[in-house]
């Protein structure tokens, strides 16, 4: 592995595996193992939605999120991929 | 519910099969070697599997794995692991594809003694779907989807 350029690798979003491990991820990064993507057909333009409870990052910490409700932030995208992307690049 | 059992139902589904990044677990007595082996892999396509974990003595062992594999739909013994992101995620494939809806996800919720509940949940509505749940683990409501599957 040492003459392998792994900067050129980029993970296919479309391969079930794949997102699998991506929601894995985004779960760690927010260390939530609740955290989910649901299907919100138009909600605000976008079709899905990754759910973050981020009501559990102290005030300190706190960001301005667009979809902020109750302490519940919807990460949105056109696509699942794209919902957890967004959720992973928020990520404390 | 342990995972053991929850595996053992998913490939008990007439709908299940075995998906490309999924991973396998399979036990079983070698005769040869005169005790109980464990073999992890990782379904790579439709007919090629990655040896993820064996015993030394490996080469033996391989085709003794793959001595009942029939189109990779069913593999005699072996068990997909409920723990692993990639066999979730493939999971979670196998159900939208069985049910014919791409909308189709699990979702947590917060029952009424505080514990996390899991559900599966889809935009229709009016999708027996959304009537599934909750159960103690995420596993289980999409092993529950496989099972209810029309």
């Amino acid at each position: 592995m040492d003459s392998y350029d792994g900067d050129n690798l980029l993970p296919d979003l479309t391969d079930p595996a794949t997102l699998g491990c991506l929601l894995s991820l985004v779960r760690e990064a927010w260390g939530d193992d609740t955290i989910y993507a649901s299907n919100l057909k138009g909600y605000d333009g976008y079709d899905w939605v990754c759910i973050v409870d981020t009501g559990i990052l102290t005030t300190g910490n706190a960001r301005a999120y667009l979809h902020t409700k109750h302490g519940v932030t919807y990460f949105c995208g056109l696509t699942e991929a794209e919902a957890l992307v967004a959720a992973l690049e928020a990520a404390p | 519910m342990n995972y053991e059992e929850l595996e053992k139902r998913a490939v008990a589904c007439k709908g299940w099969k075995w998906m490309p990044g999924m991973r396998g677990v399979r036990s079983f007595f070698h005769p040869t070697l005169g005790e109980h082996v464990t073999i992890n892999v990782r379904i790579e396509s439709s007919l090629d599997v990655e040896l993820i974990e064996t015993p030394s003595r490996s080469q033996e062992l391989v085709s003794s794995a793959h001595c009942t594999v029939s189109g990779w739909t069913k593999v005699s013994g072996m068990l997909p692991d409920l723990t692993d992101p990639a066999t979730m995620g493939c999971l979670l494939a196998l159900v939208r594809e069985i049910w014919g809806d791409n909308t189709a996800s699990t979702a947590a919720t917060r029952e009424l003694d505080k514990t996390t509940g899991w559900i599966m949940d889809c935009w229709n509505p009016q999708s027996p779907l959304n009537k599934i749940g909750p159960f103690k683990t995420e596993a289980e409501a999409l092993v529950a989807a496989l099972e209810a599957s029309p």
